[in-house]
């Protein structure tokens, strides 16, 4: 049942990954600029030379060839190659999704194991000095631009106190100590809005759940705050899924700031950098990427909620 | 665009608080007073002796301290990558800077390990040249004994192999994208041959006496390096003669260069180089005080005296380079010459220079600065801040109200210094002849799109000026800019428009001319005009701003975008 149901949630997704790859194609290049501008620089170059650079990058190609080319070559495996960075697109995209993945996973277990700590201890007394302070830190860590706090860090903890590197990643093969010393300041401005989102829903949905009837049984029942928690926690735990799904896509996607601050060589940068120098290959071929994880992303939360809610999988198998 | 508006923001903050360098250097041109923090005085013969040295700042017993050797030096480059080590590399200058320079040699490279002098051509992969009678066909001696990296023999074969690499399309190891960054330099060039193992002939398509300044732009890759690895993959490979030899290279991250012990100009001293893309300028001044870097380029404006107080080695130089207001000379108003004359009497620009930036800049009226062989000492400073004469050549040409006018400017980037905060003070400078000025940021690569585009393309009519940091450092590029041969969309990078057959013929007599000073004196003249015609409005030069760690010793700043690494050492 369950596999006819992951099969159904996987065929519509063909038709969602190629309408991203259309509008992603088309978007880029509707952009203003010219892409051999940031390859040739300002001294520019002589326009025969231009021309057959144009004809190797294959851009004297009318548009719809070239975006048949790009899927014929997606359908191969092969993402590119981007001639602005003189690097396979493949080459670049996997070395640097390893290292969002990596910022996005300390941001994560930062962000959720705080969130939902702070949330649910907010939600055991609602309205009382905690409460009110964790929803205080929840806006804040919300709102605080994630750029602007990574600038803050630098100045406190490399600057001035000169206890962390300013920007960049180490290997972990060059020993853990100096990965996590790079590794804590962008994970932690980069947990910053998850820690708040994942905070405030969180609170709100465990609160929901205990002013439900169900729990008033349990009361009276005699069962202990702890072991009333396990079950409100099964029975909020839908909405803080979906949530953290997005909050992980968001991780993974939208690091962009971050990364830029920190020099962190991950995804987010490597957009970044190629949309500045209208990089085609590499921005349309990494924002599939980030389409796809998304899309994959949101299809095993909604293979999770099958698991966990009997709802939605009644109303799935229907 | 984050970063790039932090770095306006920061640069910004530079006008709140205007307390930069004053410690460093008088404010007003001075002569040299003496001592460690002064200006440098260059031990080599200097061709720029009338330069008013004291917008240099370079602490001269760290620059010429060669007491030592080893370390590792690490710069924070304000590139937003590692350079790729092709020929040339990308990220501008700064990849022509720590990578190319230091993996590669040239033919006739620039000799920038010097103080005063203005570098140009000399011995390097050739140690000797001529041209024949006939002044086309030019001679190189190849020096013997060179090695690879990789142990390939240098001689005439693999520097034929380079040209075929960069001018033969059906070469099979043809490079598209470096062949278009060398167009420029390789324009001149009719045929090239392997006369014997060290004899290599070059003829050129007309008499060109800048042959040896465009052989300097051309680095000499591994013919084995690119034959073994294609032309995708060399780059991970990247193999030259040069002083350093790349050791490790992850892009976007890191690349690790270790000095080449054979290598035939002698072996570096430092122990290694590693080069990290910092882009954001906040974060390289942070690097660099908490000591994770000793190398920055250009940090905030607004941080240089703290770092000077903290006992960082500023160092600033003149050089050619500098910021234009290039104008749209194809249309009204700008057509008119006393209205671009207008604007070169319009700008404050010792206000720009000593107010906003505090030091970091040097007025400019020409498009070299005093004491540079091409700089016209006739015209001089004529273009300063003269409201009146402003006024006047305003009202002369038919505009007593003065009109509006828009420019389009680079929101930030390498090499452009910081275009918000210095338009901000152009706008009110023009407002006071009664110009009102539209200031219109782009993102860089709309930016240079625009200026490759030029006037002439209908898209840019809504301009009518640009922003632009131009290098008038070196041929072939520098004529470009300003004479017919650059128009668009045939050439580059003429934007303006702007034609004066007088200066396309000194041009071209300077091209025919084989002696360096008459060629100068033509070059001169050539200055002369273009600034009187003033298609393009000087603002200000820059002045090369980068902060060392003292521990870091022996480099000597060269008047130049360049720098040359072999000499430097790091204190434990």
């Amino acid at each position: 049942m369950l596999g006819i149901l992951m099969a159904r949630r996987l065929v519509a997704v063909v038709p969602a990954l190629l309408g991203v790859s259309v509008v992603i194609f088309v978007m880029i290049r509707v952009l203003p600029g010219d892409p051999l501008a940031t390859l040739l620089g300002a001294q520019g170059s002589n326009p025969a030379d231009r021309a057959i650079l144009a004809r190797t990058l294959g851009f004297d190609e009318p548009m719809p060839l070239q975006y048949l080319h790009w899927l014929g070559r997606l359908l191969t495996g092969d993402l590119g190659f981007s001639y602005v960075r003189h690097y396979a697109v493949g080459e670049l995209i996997g070395a640097a999704i390893g290292r969002t993945a990596v910022l996005a996973g300390a941001g994560a277990v930062i962000g959720l194991v705080t969130g939902i700590g702070l949330g649910t201890a907010a939600a055991f007394r609602p309205g009382r000095l905690l409460d009110r302070a964790v929803s205080a830190l929840a806006i804040t860590g919300m709102s605080v631009p994630s750029f602007w706090l990574g600038i803050l860090l630098i100045i406190l903890f490399s600057a001035t106190l000169q206890w962390l590197p300013a920007s960049g990643m180490a290997e972990l093969a060059d020993g853990p100590a100096d990965f996590l010393a790079h590794l804590i300041m962008p994970a932690l401005a980069n947990a910053a809005i998850t820690i708040g989102l994942t905070a405030r829903t969180t609170r709100s949905s465990l609160i929901e759940t205990y002013g439900e009837d169900f729990v008033y049984t349990l009361r009276a029942k005699g069962l202990s705050d702890a072991q009333i928690l396990r079950h409100v926690a099964k029975n909020a735990a839908p909405a803080i899924l979906t949530m953290i799904g997005l909050q992980v896509g968001y991780l993974l996607g939208g690091s962009v700031l971050v990364e830029t601050i920190f020099a962190w060589p991950g995804l987010g940068n490597l957009i970044y950098t190629a949309i500045l120098a209208r990089d085609l290959i590499l921005i349309q071929s990494s924002l599939l990427v980030i389409a796809v994880t998304f899309i994959l992303l949101n299809l095993v939360v909604d293979m999770l909620q099958i698991v966990v809610n009997p709802r939605v999988r009644r109303l799935a198998s229907a | 665009m984050s970063n790039l508006r932090w770095q306006h923001l920061l640069a910004s903050a530079a006008l709140t608080f205007p307390v930069l360098l004053a410690a460093c250097r008088p404010a007003a041109p001075a002569p040299a007073t003496g001592g460690n923090t002064s200006a440098v005085n260059a031990p080599t013969a200097s061709t720029t002796s009338a330069a008013p040295a004291s917008y240099d700042h370079v602490d001269n017993a760290i620059a010429t301290d060669r007491t030592g050797k080893g370390g590792t030096l690490i710069v924070g480059m304000s590139a937003g990558n590692i350079p790729y080590p092709n020929t040339p590399p990308n990220e501008g200058y700064e990849g022509t800077r720590f990578v190319g320079n230091q993996i590669y040699d040239e033919l006739t490279p620039v000799n920038y390990d010097q103080g005063d002098s203005v570098p140009v051509p000399g011995p390097g992969l050739a140690t000797d040249w001529a041209v024949g009678d006939d002044k086309l066909t030019w001679t190189f001696h190849l020096r013997q004994g060179v090695k690879f990296h990789d142990g390939t023999e240098f001689n005439a074969d693999a520097v034929v192999f380079n040209f075929d690499r960069l001018l033969n399309k059906d070469f099979p190891y043809f490079d598209a994208t470096a062949a278009a960054s060398n167009g420029f330099n390789l324009l001149k060039v009719d045929t090239y041959r392997a006369v014997d193992p060290y004899t290599l002939e070059i003829k050129t398509k007309s008499p060109y006496s800048f042959l040896p300044w465009d052989m300097s732009h051309m680095m000499i890759a591994s013919p084995t390096a690119v034959k073994t690895y294609g032309v995708e993959e060399y780059i991970k490979h990247a193999t030259g003669t040069g002083p350093f030899k790349m050791t490790k290279y992850i892009d976007g991250q890191v690349m690790e260069l270790d000095p080449n012990e054979n290598y035939w100009g002698g072996k570096p001293k430092l122990d290694k180089l590693i080069l990290r893309p910092m882009p954001d300028p906040a974060t390289r001044l942070a690097a660099l005080q908490s000591g994770e870097i000793n190398w920055a380029e250009v940090p905030p404006p607004d941080s240089v005296d703290q770092l000077s107080k903290q006992g960082f080695n500023v160092i600033l130089k003149q050089y050619p380079h500098t910021i234009i207001f290039a104008l749209n000379t194809y249309d009204k108003p700008f057509s008119d010459i006393r209205v671009r004359q207008a604007l070169q009497y319009a700008i404050d620009r010792e206000g720009m220079c000593t107010a906003l930036l505090r030091g970091l800049c040097m007025p400019a009226s020409q498009y070299l600065y005093p004491g540079h062989p091409w700089f016209d000492p006739q015209l001089g400073t004529t273009f300063h801040l003269d409201v009146n004469k402003a006024k006047q050549l305003l009202a002369d040409a038919g505009y007593p109200n003065g009109f509006k006018m828009s420019i389009a400017y680079p929101t930030g980037g390498s090499g452009n210094m910081w275009p918000g905060p210095m338009m901000e003070l152009v706008q009110t400078n023009f407002k006071a002849v009664g110009i009102d000025l539209q200031l219109v940021p782009l993102e860089w690569n709309n930016f240079i799109t625009l200026f490759i585009g030029g006037f002439s393309d209908p898209a840019n009519k809504k301009y009518d000026a640009v922003y632009i940091s131009l290098a008038p450092d070196a041929p072939p590029f520098t004529f470009q800019s300003f004479t017919s041969d650059g128009l668009p969309p045939n050439g580059c990078c003429n934007a303006t428009g702007y034609v004066n057959p007088k200066v396309d013929e000194l041009v071209h007599q300077a091209q025919n001319e084989f002696d360096a000073q008459k060629q100068d004196a033509l070059l001169q003249q050539a200055q002369g005009i273009l600034a009187s015609d003033s298609s393009f409005t000087f603002a200000v030069h820059d002045l090369n701003l980068r902060v060392l760690s003292q521990k870091v010793r022996g480099f000597m700043p060269s008047r130049s975008w360049f720098a040359d690494l072999r000499n430097v050492w790091v204190k434990p």
